[in-house]
């Protein structure tokens, strides 16, 4: 017993912080309607700015605690609210889902493009001394960060239930999430309050992200992601409704975290896979087990049946005469692209174009199952790692050729896109959003850490014998220019094929309404199915063709942070169209090879992440993706002055 | 009326009826604390038209999710042409023959007209397979065609055909769900107060179409409607609920004369 609790006493500091996370995610939600993803990004900021502030410019901790928790945090919330969330309409939830995405991509990359790149270390203890310890609990020494943490989330914990349930603010907080709209005709200022909402939560994010900082040894944002996940799983747990058994949950998942380590041991297979994998696996079981985790989509606005319409896309009003004109545009272009890329391409930009098309197959099955079928997948990266993996070690170990070893890859991509469906059919939305994330994270730490599938941290460095006798690795050939461009070309068709086809409408019936689409005889289920296998078995096939082009393959090419990304950039390119896709994996590697003809001041590829996360923060006003309205904008104007004037 | 008919009441045994094409047994939903449906019989016949009226919040539109699947009852059976339809999923219903409307529209907004029909004929006989889609062979097939645009002419709507649903008033949304549901060929077609939001003249017109449709298909027709005038037009025999029980049943008028009913909607019996 005394063993037991060794372990398990210091499992109650690391608790409490995921229980910081977790109330401060339940908090939002209920109080706002919005299930903040960027809530690690913004205590990674107030972590970022706290840290920068005592460590390079030697402020004081209390003047730096006072900068970011009392004055960056609440602006940061209060602009979330003002200029993005109260702009979705309550409804909206992919909207929401997306735009919370964006802010979690977004704000670790701007940090460095205003700040620069910083190394900061050893952040120091606001509230306690982190090198002093305090008292012992049952024999585990509890220093002055860790008390921090314990007495903060106490006192957070009581504070927000309070709030909650025994104030009128906190019971008009409630309300708004309803329906601001039904609030606002009860007399009461609901943006007000919603606003409210959003700076407590803000600042609960500041303070946890200031309060953790000291128990890092240097601040990075991935600790806070981290965090995030088992906080998340805790918040599931508690259906994003009950604050107390969401610090309830947090708590023993740090305990029982702790447990493990103390009695597993450290060379078993158990610690170095299971064990990290720990808190995406209680979240996954969440998913499956909580009943309100599927049905956290349910309209509540009670006065959302008199919204109007939504207004036709620009797309939908334009000529006939002009859709052949862009037609003829869009070949034209594909034809100068590929006579340059055979003729006079210089190699560093021919590579870049390589990779852009590997990319754009891979963002062709977000088209696919987002755009398409209306499921939003976080695991896309994950699955396209899949396949890149597979081919590689089917090469590696039983000599295929890369190319066959691909297609298997793209099968096994395929089963597991259908396992993580069948594990999601009954979620929707938020759920399956956070049901892939877990998918991918869980891959992150216990499939792709292995050094048998991925070769560690040097990756696995592809032979030429495995590609033979095609030269993709020949650095004067166009080769894999040639690959990309049949296996994009490939894509392409599938997707325009399926989309005309009766999936693609079955599939648009799905999307403008499950229950309707049911009521007449369609299988949800198999159609469900049927996007997941092929979109994951699209992203397997372009993560292969990326993994020739780089002639290595790593984990860090398919980690879960890209899988959101690629979201957010082709939310932002277009997720509705094939162009969106392609204009996505293009821009995306293009910009990249710009930033670096910037001094590094700028922020480098930060940049381009932050370009697509603004991007799609847009995702409420323009669905179709900004490019693609912008893109549709600037074609009417020219039907106007070719066509309507003629 | 057609020989089908039904019985009912808390205690009484239910007539036991051959040829009642849907025979709900006992069905009981309960969302928490609130029995929304508490022990309901009915019987449909076949090619019979049968008004579900009640105020608001007596279980109607409850017990048609549990007909249809929706919802899963907590107790009870529901068997359509003599086949237990317990544990079958949505789909699987309505590609057996049971249609339907519903009372907030559930259309497909990027779609056309004319596709919501096509998709709905896909569904229907089970067709759509995605090999098809991948060797281009997923086109309208001239057959498909002919019933669809049969359906266009039956409600009204060719020279919408081609029109995005996105862009229709409420009442055409109304006959699109019905076109919908009729393309199908159900041999019961369950509309959800299909008069909802609409104006006198509009409720009229639905009412005659469906009328129509029903005499010239021979479907039963199980109808949710708050528009007595409407359900008076259009039924064969009226049900009457009430706190997720069945009250009355019988004509239109011999249920409003019902003095549980008229207390169910009044609070008195005067």
């Amino acid at each position: 017993m005394e063993q037991f609790a060794g372990f398990a006493i210091p499992g109650i500091p690391f608790g409490c912080t995921y229980a910081l996370f977790a109330v401060g995610l339940v908090l939002t939600y209920q109080a706002t309607g919005v299930f903040n993803f960027a809530y690690g990004a913004q205590a990674y900021a107030a972590a970022f700015v706290y840290t920068w502030a005592t460590q390079v410019h030697h402020l004081p901790a209390w003047a730096a605690f006072v900068l970011t928790v009392l004055v960056m945090s609440p602006v940061l919330g209060l602009l979330f609210d003002r200029l993005l969330f109260s702009r979705i309409p309550a409804t909206n939830n992919m909207a929401k889902i997306v735009t919370g995405l964006s802010l979690f991509v977004g704000i670790p990359a701007l940090l460095p493009v205003i700040f620069g790149n910083q190394n900061l270390l050893n952040a120091p203890s606001v509230f306690w001394n982190i090198d002093r310890v305090y008292f012992h609990l049952f024999g585990t020494p509890i220093n002055g960060a860790q008390l921090a943490v314990m007495v903060v989330t106490a006192f957070v914990l009581v504070a927000l239930v309070a709030l909650l349930r025994f104030t009128e603010l906190g019971l008009q907080m409630r309300a708004a999430t309803e329906s601001r709209r039904l609030v606002q005709l009860d007399g009461i200022n609901a943006g007000q309050v919603v606003a409210v909402a959003w700076v407590v939560s803000s600042v609960l994010a500041g303070l946890a992200g200031v309060l953790l900082a000291p128990l890092f040894a240097q601040v990075q944002v991935q600790d806070y992601t981290t965090l995030m996940v088992a906080a998340i799983a805790a918040a599931g747990w508690a259906a994003l409704r009950s604050l107390p058994v969401a610090a309830g949950v947090a708590v023993l998942v740090g305990v029982i975290e702790a447990v493990f380590q103390g009695y597993l041991p450290t060379s078993s297979w158990l610690y170095s896979a299971v064990l990290p994998s720990f808190p995406f696996i209680v979240l996954a079981v969440a998913l499956l087990v909580v009943p309100g985790l599927r049905i956290l989509d349910s309209e509540r606005d009670p006065l959302a049946s008199v919204d109007p319409p939504p207004p036709p896309s620009l797309r939908a009003i334009r000529l006939p005469a002009m859709d052949r004109a862009i037609r003829l545009a869009w070949y034209t272009l594909l034809a100068a692209f590929i006579l340059s890329m055979l003729t006079w391409m210089p190699r560093t930009w021919e590579n870049v174009f390589n990779s852009g098309l590997a990319f754009s197959a891979i963002f062709l099955s977000i088209t696919l199952i987002t755009g398409m079928g209306g499921q939003l997948s976080l695991a896309q990266g994950t699955l396209a790692g899949v396949g890149a993996f597979t081919a590689a070690q089917l090469a590696r170990h039983l000599g295929f050729n890369l190319l066959v070893g691909g297609l298997v890859g793209a099968g096994l991509a395929a089963a597991v896109a259908v396992a993580l469906a069948i594990c999601s059919l009954r979620l929707r939305g938020l759920g399956l959003a956070l049901m892939t994330l877990a998918a991918a994270l869980f891959f992150d730490n216990t499939v792709f850490n292995q050094t048998s599938i991925t070769n560690g941290a040097t990756g696995l460095s592809l032979e030429p014998k495995w590609v033979a006798p095609f030269g993709f690795f020949n650095p004067n050939g166009h080769a894999l220019f040639v690959l990309a461009m049949v296996v994009l070309v490939i894509g392409v068709v599938v997707v325009n094929l399926v989309r005309k086809g009766t999936t693609g409408r079955f599939l648009a019936a799905m999307r403008g309404s499950e229950a309707g689409a049911a009521g007449i005889g369609i299988n949800l289920t198999r159609q469900r199915l049927t996007v997941f296998a092929l979109s994951g078995a699209l992203a397997g096939i372009g993560g292969t063709v990326f993994t020739i082009q780089q002639q290595v393959g790593n984990a860090q090419q398919w980690s879960y942070e890209l899988s959101v990304a690629f979201v957010v950039i082709v939310v932002t390119s277009g997720v509705n169209t094939v162009e969106g896709a392609i204009q996505g994996g293009i821009g995306f590697v293009v910009s990249q090879q710009l930033l670096t003809y910037l001094p590094a001041r700028f922020g480098g590829s930060s940049l381009v992440f932050v370009g697509f996360a603004f991007g799609a923060l847009t995702y409420a006003a323009h669905p179709e993706g900004v490019v693609e309205y912008q893109k549709a904008r600037s074609t009417l104007w020219w039907q106007k002055r070719i066509f309507e004037h003629a | 009326m057609p020989e089908a008919s039904a019985r009912v009441d808390q205690g009484q045994a239910p007539t036991r009826l051959s040829g009642a094409l849907l025979t709900a047994r006992g069905l009981r939903k309960t969302f928490g604390g609130v029995m929304a449906v508490a022990g309901v019989d009915l019987n449909v016949g076949a090619g019979e038209t049968v008004g579900l009226v009640g105020p608001n919040g007596a279980g109607k539109t409850t017990l048609f999710n549990c007909i249809c699947g929706q919802v899963r009852p907590d107790s009870g059976t529901v068997s359509f042409d003599g086949m237990s339809l317990a544990r079958m999923p949505v789909f699987r219903r309505a590609r057996l023959g049971i249609g339907r409307t519903y009372q907030r529209i559930e259309l497909f907004p990027e779609l056309s007209v004319r596709d919501h029909l096509i998709v709905a004929e896909r569904a229907r006989s089970g067709q759509g397979r995605l090999w098809k889609d991948l060797l281009n062979r997923a086109g309208p097939r001239p057959d498909e065609l002919s019933r669809v645009e049969a359906v266009l002419e039956l409600v009204g709507l060719t020279d919408r055909a081609d029109t995005s649903v996105a862009a229709l008033g409420l009442g055409t949304c109304r006959v699109v769900e019905l076109a919908r549901a009729l393309v199908a060929e159900p041999r019961l077609l369950m509309a959800d107060e299909p008069s909802s939001g609409l104006d006198v003249h509009e409720t009229r017109q639905l009412a005659d179409t469906l009328r129509a449709v029903q005499r010239r298909r021979g479907m039963a027709v199980l109808l949710v409607e708050h528009d007595l005038a409407m359900v008076g037009r259009v039924a064969d025999r009226v049900v009457a609920m009430d706190l997720g029980q069945v009250i009355a049943e019988g004509s239109l008028d011999a249920v409003m004369a019902d003095g549980r009913v008229r207390r169910a909607y009044l609070g008195t019996n005067t």
